[in-house]
C-alpha cells in the first residue's frame, strides 16, 4: 500500500502544478511537490532491509481473467533506482529557476508524468505493468522535446520516437511468448517467468526481443544513431531526464527481466552484446574528441560510460553487478550535473560551440571548481563516485575476458582526453569578450551545483552504504540466474 | 397470451425503439412548420437537440429490461452479448450523432439524414440477432442500401456523388456473392439455420467454396485487402460524419457478426477458415499501411488506417479461442472511442473551414490547445501507444492470436504497429508543429460536439485501465 503511494505521488503533484498560474511561483511549488517523492522514498529506505528480499509489496488483480496483476514491489536495486530518480527529479526542477520556460504548466506536468512513469518501470514485477510504465515514459519525454526542443526538433524526435518504440514492440512479443509458456492459467507476473524451464534456443529467441528494446534504450552501439542529436536538440531539463534517469531503464531492465529469466540465453549471446559495447566504447570516446559542441560531447560520452555499464551487466558477476549499478547511480549525477554546466554555458553564451568560449576560470571561479570536480567524477578520478563504479565495472569485465577489458579500459583514457580538452577549452586560456562579460553564477545555480559536488564526492569517499543496500539483492538475482555470487 | 406479447416486446426492444425513434423523427417531419413562401422553417436546432435525447434516452434503455430467448421459429435471438453489442452501436450512434451537429446545423435534410442512418442501424441489429441466414441477409441490406445515399448527403459535392455510386456497386457485388453462397449452402446443407449447421457441415469442397464466398462478402463489408478497394475513396467523399459511422459503426457489426458466425456456426471448419483469416489479415494489415503512409488528405489516411486495424482485428480473429472473441468485441469498443475521437476533431475542422489536410494542421496546437490534445491521445490510441486503451486492445488481439501458436502472425502485425506509428505521429508532429501561414483559427465547440469528444476521450482512458471492461465481456462469451 505505501508503495503504492510513493508511485502515484507524482501524478498528484502533475495534477496540482496545473493550479498555479504564475510562473514565478509555479517553478517553487513544483519543486516543493517533488520533494514528496523524494520523502517517501527516503522513508521507505530508513524502513528498508536489505537482506529481506522484496519488500513493500502491494499485489492486485487487474484483469484477473488474463492473469494480470498490478504488482509492485521493492528490492535494493529498485531502491536505488527509485530514490536515483527522486533525488535528479528535484535538482531537475531546480534548474529551471532563472530560466525563462514557456507553457510551464504543461512543462512541468510532463515531468511529474515522467517521474510517474519512471518510477513504476523500477518497481513493477508484472510483465504487463513493465511494458506500460515503460512506454508510458517514452510519450512525456517525446513531448518535452517536441515542444520545447531546439531547431531540429521536428525530425529528430520523430525518429527517437520510432526508434525506441520499434524496440519495445519486440520486447512485447517475447513478454507474450513468456507468457505462454507459463502453466495454466497463465499470468504476467515475474515470480512465474523465474519458475520457467525454457530451452536455450527459446532462451536465444527472447535474449533477442528484450536485448533490442533495451539495447536501443540505453544505447549500445549501433542502436545509438537516436541518441546524440536527441541529447543535443531537446531541453536541458530533457536531456537530464533522458540521460540522468531514462537509460537507466534499459540496464535496469537487463538485470531484473533477462539475467534471471533467461540466463541461458545471456550465456549465449553475451559475447556479442559485450563486443558491441566495448566497440561502443571506443566509437563513441573517439566521436567524443571529435566534437566541437559540448552539448553533443557529453552525450558521446554518455554512450560511452553506457556502454561499460552494459558489459559489466553482461559479465554476470558479482563484481561487475554491483559497479553497473554504482555506476548507474554516479553516472545519473554526473551526467544531470554535466548537462546543467552546458546549459548555464549555453544560456550565457547563446550557444554550444566550444571554440567561441575561454577563459572563464580567470571570470567566475565557483563556477571554475564545481566543474573540475564533476568532471573528475566523470573520468572517474579515485574519490570521486565515477571511479567506484569504473574501477568494478573493469574488474568484472576482466573477469569475463582480458581482452576486453583491456578495450573497455581505454574509455579511462579517453574520457580524460576529451574532458580535460573541453575543459581547457571552455574554461583556461584568453578571456575573450564574451567571457569577460560572463554573468556571474546565481545563488541557484551555485547551490544546484554545490549539491551535485556533494554527492559526486560522498559518494566517491563512502560509497559502503548504497553498496549494502544493492549487494543482496544483486546476489539473489544472480542465484536465480545460477550464478553463485562470492 | 399476453405473456408471448410481453416477451416479444421485450426480446425485440432494441429494435422497436429504434423503430419508435424513427416514427417520432418521421412524424416530425410531417408537422414541420413552412413558411410563408412553402419552404419550411429553419429549425435544424431543435430537430438535432430532440434527435440526440432520443438517441441518449434509446441507449440509456439499452441497459434495462434485457432478457434472453428465440423469436420467429428460433431465427432471432436476444441474449446478454447481442443486447450489450446493440449498446455499443448505440452508444456509437448517439457519438456520431452528437459530432455531425456542427455539420448538419446548416444542411437542409438533417431529418432525412436521421431517418436513413437510423434504418441502417436497425439493419445492424436485426443482423446482430439474426440465428438464419435469411434474416441476416436481410438486415445486411437493410444496413448497406441507406447508408450509399448518406455517403451523397454532402448533396452539392461531386466527389460525395462518385462515392455513393462506388459504395452501392460494391455492395451489390458483395451480396450477389454472399447470396450466391447462401444458395449453395442450402443446396448442401438443407438447413440456412445457424443451430442447425454445424451438424449438416462436412467439410466437402463445395461447403469450402461456399465458406469462401461468406469470407468474402464479409470482407467487402469490413473492407479487407483484397476487397478493400472502394474504402478510399467513399470514406474521402462522403461527409465526415458519414466516414466515422462507416468506418465504425457499420465495421463493427460486420465484424461482431462475423465473429459469432466463425466461431459458433462454421466451427467445424476451423482449420479452413483459420488460414483465410490469416492471408487476410496479413495482406490487410501490410497494404492498409503502406498505402496509408503516403497520404496527405486526413480522411484517406484514417481510411486506410482504418484497413490496418482491421488487419489487427482479424489478427486476434485468428486466435480460434474465447479470448479471441473476446479480443475482438473489446477492441472495437476501444476503437468506436479512438477513431470517433479523431475523426470528431477532424470533422468539426472540415465543416468550419473545410481544411482536411495535413499540413493545413501544422500550428493547429498554438491555436486550439484542446483539440489538439484530444486528437494526439486519439492518434496514440488507435497506434496503441500505451496507457491508452488502444493499446490494451492490440495487445489482447495480438495475445489471442498467439495463443493459436502463431508467432509469425504477431511479429508480422508488431512490425505494423511500427509502419502505423510512423503515420500517426506524422500527424501528431504537424499539430503540435509551428504554425504555417493560415492556421486553423481558434473554433469554439457547441455543446454537442464536445460532449461526444468528451465521452470518446474518457472512454479512450478509463476503457483500457478499467479490466471490468474486459472480464465483463469475457463473461458475456463464457455464458453462451
Amino acid at each position: 500500500m505505501l508503495s503504492l503511494l510513493m508511485i502515484l505521488l507524482p501524478l498528484v503533484g502533475m495534477l496540482l502544478i496545473r493550479m498555479v498560474s504564475d510562473k514565478k511561483s509555479a517553478a517553487r511549488v513544483a519543486l516543493l511537490l517533488s520533494f514528496l517523492p523524494l520523502a517517501a522514498t527516503i522513508w521507505h529506505a530508513t524502513m528498508f532491509d536489505p537482506n529481506g528480499g522484496m519488500q513493500f509489496v502491494f499485489d492486485k488483480w487487474w484483469v484477473e481473467s488474463m492473469g494480470i496483476s498490478f504488482k509492485v514491489g521493492m528490492d535494493g536495486l529498485s531502491l536505488l533506482m527509485v530514490l536515483l530518480t527522486n533525488v535528479l527529479v528535484p535538482i531537475i526542477i531546480f534548474s529551471t529557476f532563472d530560466r525563462d520556460i514557456v507553457d510551464f504548466k504543461n512543462f512541468y506536468s510532463l515531468i511529474f508524468l515522467m517521474q510517474f512513469a519512471l518510477v513504476g518501470v523500477f518497481t513493477s514485477l508484472d510483465g504487463f505493468l513493465f511494458y506500460i510504465f515503460w512506454e508510458l515514459a517514452l510519450l512525456p519525454i517525446w513531448f518535452i522535446c517536441l515542444l520545447w526542443g531546439g531547431a531540429d526538433r521536428i525530425r529528430i524526435t520523430l525518429k527517437f520516437f520510432i526508434y525506441t518504440l520499434s524496440g519495445s514492440l519486440f520486447m512485447l512479443v517475447a513478454l507474450i511468448y513468456l507468457y505462454l509458456q507459463t502453466p495454466l492459467p497463465h499470468t504476467f507476473s515475474l515470480d512465474s517467468f523465474y519458475d520457467l524451464a525454457l530451452t536455450p534456443s527459446q532462451q536465444g529467441w527472447i535474449f533477442w526481443g528484450f536485448f533490442l528494446a533495451f539495447a536501443i534504450k540505453i544505447p549500445i552501439f549501433p542502436l545509438h544513431t537516436w541518441q546524440p542529436d536527441t541529447y543535443t536538440n531537446a531541453p536541458t531539463q530533457g536531456t537530464m531526464l533522458l540521460s540522468g534517469i531514462m537509460l537507466k531503464m534499459g540496464l535496469y531492465g537487463i538485470i531484473r527481466w533477462m539475467v534471471p529469466v533467461i540466463p541461458a540465453g545471456i550465456a549465449e549471446w553475451a559475447w556479442l552484446a559485450m563486443g558491441l559495447s566495448v566497440v561502443g566504447i571506443v566509437y563513441a570516446s573517439a566521436m567524443a574528441i571529435a566534437q566541437k559542441d559540448f552539448k553533443r560531447l557529453i552525450a558521446y560520452s554518455s554512450i560511452a560510460h553506457v556502454g561499460l555499464i552494459a558489459a559489466g551487466i553482461f559479465s554476470m558477476n558479482m563484481m561487475g553487478m554491483q559497479g553497473a549499478v554504482f555506476q548507474m547511480l554516479s553516472h545519473g549525477v554526473n551526467a544531470v550535473g554535466l548537462f546543467f554546466i552546458a546549459d548555464i554555458l549555453i544560456d550565457r553564451y547563446g550557444n554550444r560551440e566550444m571554440k567561441d568560449m575561454g577563459g572563464i576560470a580567470h571570470v567566475s571561479s565557483p563556477f571554475a571548481i564545481t566543474f573540475t570536480i564533476i568532471l573528475l567524477g566523470s573520468v572517474a578520478l579515485p574519490l570521486t563516485n565515477g571511479f567506484v563504479g569504473e574501477f568494478m565495472l573493469l574488474n568484472g569485465v576482466f573477469q569475463y575476458s582480458g581482452w576486453l577489458a583491456l578495450f573497455a579500459g581505454l574509455t579511462v583514457i579517453f574520457g580524460a582526453v576529451y574532458m580535460l580538452r573541453a575543459y581547457q577549452r571552455i574554461m583556461l586560456g584568453e578571456a575573450g569578450e564574451a567571457s569577460k562579460s560572463f554573468r556571474a553564477l546565481t545563488s541557484n545555480e551555485k547551490i544546484l551545483l554545490y549539491i551535485i559536488v556533494a554527492l559526486v564526492i560522498v559518494n566517491g569517499v563512502y560509497p559502503k552504504p548504497l553498496l549494502d543496500i544493492a549487494g543482496p539483492s544483486l546476489s539473489a538475482i544472480l542465484a536465480k540466474a545460477g550464478v553463485v555470487s562470492m | 397470451m399476453t405473456d408471448q406479447l410481453i416477451d416479444f416486446f421485450l426480446l425485440m426492444k432494441s429494435e422497436l425503439l429504434l423503430l419508435a425513434v424513427i416514427f417520432i423523427m418521421l412524424f416530425m417531419n410531417i408537422t414541420a412548420k413552412e413558411n410563408a413562401d412553402g419552404t419550411p422553417v429553419d429549425n435544424n436546432h431543435s430537430i438535432l437537440v430532440t434527435a440526440n435525447i432520443l438517441l441518449l434516452l434509446n441507449f440509456l434503455a439499452g441497459f434495462f429490461m434485457n432478457t434472453s430467448g428465440n423469436l420467429f421459429g428460433d431465427s432471432f435471438t436476444s441474449t446478454e452479448l447481442t443486447a450489450f453489442q446493440k449498446n455499443i452501436l448505440n452508444l456509437g450512434t448517439l457519438l456520431v450523432s452528437l459530432q455531425s451537429y456542427t455539420w448538419l446545423k446548416t444542411h437542409k435534410h438533417v431529418m432525412e439524414f436521421y431517418m436513413l442512418l437510423l434504418a441502417t442501424l436497425l439493419g445492424m441489429f436485426l443482423m446482430i440477432s439474426s440465428q438464419h441466414m435469411l434474416l441476416f441477409y436481410l438486415g445486411l441490406e437493410l444496413s448497406t442500401i441507406p447508408l450509399a445515399a448518406l455517403v451523397n448527403f454532402d448533396l452539392e459535392k461531386k466527389k460525395s456523388a462518385e462515392a455513393a455510386m462506388k459504395m452501392i456497386m460494391m455492395s451489390a457485388f458483395s451480396s450477389a456473392l454472399l447470396l450466391f453462397g447462401i444458395s449453395l449452402f442450402y443446396g448442401t446443407m438443407g438447413t440456412l439455420h445457424f443451430q442447425e449447421i454445424p451438424a449438416a457441415l462436412n467439410g466437402s469442397d463445395l461447403q469450402l467454396y461456399c465458406l469462401i464466398l461468406l469470407i468474402a462478402a464479409f470482407g467487402f463489408k469490413i473492407s479487407a485487402v483484397p476487397f478493400h478497394f472502394w474504402t478510399a475513396d467513399v470514406y474521402e467523399g462522403a461527409p465526415v460524419p458519414v466516414t466515422s459511422y462507416l468506418s465504425v459503426i457499420s465495421k463493427g457489426s460486420i465484424l461482431f457478426v462475423m465473429t459469432t458466425v466463425l466461431y459458433n456456426v462454421f466451427a467445424g471448419m476451423g482449420v479452413e477458415w483459420y488460414l483465410i483469416i490469416c492471408v487476410l489479415a496479413v495482406a490487410t494489415m501490410i497494404t492498409g499501411n503502406i498505402f496509408a503512409v503516403r497520404q496527405q488528405n486526413l480522411k484517406r489516411l484514417l481510411a486506410f488506417s482504418s484497413i490496418a486495424q482491421v488487419g489487427f482485428i482479424l489478427v486476434g480473429m485468428s486466435g480460434q479461442n474465447t479470448e479471441g472473441a473476446v479480443s475482438v468485441t473489446y477492441f472495437i469498443i476501444i476503437y468506436i472511442f479512438s477513431n470517433l475521437a479523431a475523426l470528431g476533431v477532424i470533422s468539426v475542422v472540415s465543416a468550419l473551414t473545410g481544411k482536411e489536410k495535413i499540413s493545413d494542421y501544422k500550428g493547429f496546437y498554438k491555436t486550439n490547445p484542446m483539440l489538439s490534445w484530444i486528437l494526439a491521445i486519439a492518434l496514440f490510441s488507435l497506434a496503441g501507444i500505451p496507457p491508452t486503451s488502444g493499446f490494451f486492445g492490440k495487445f489482447f488481439l495480438l495475445l489471442a492470436g498467439a495463443g493459436n501458436g502463431n508467432y509469425t502472425l504477431v511479429i508480422i502485425a508488431a512490425l505494423n504497429m511500427i509502419v502505423s506509428l510512423y503515420y500517426y505521429l506524422k500527424i501528431v508532429k504537424a499539430v503540435f508543429m509551428d504554425a504555417n501561414e493560415e492556421p486553423i483559427p481558434t473554433i469554439n465547440l457547441a455543446f454537442f460536439p464536445k460532449a461526444g469528444l468528451l465521452i470518446c476521450l474518457i472512454g479512450i482512458i478509463v476503457t483500457g485501465l478499467a479490466s471490468g471492461s474486459y472480464n465483463y465481456i469475457q463473461e458475456l462469451f463464457a455464458s453462451l
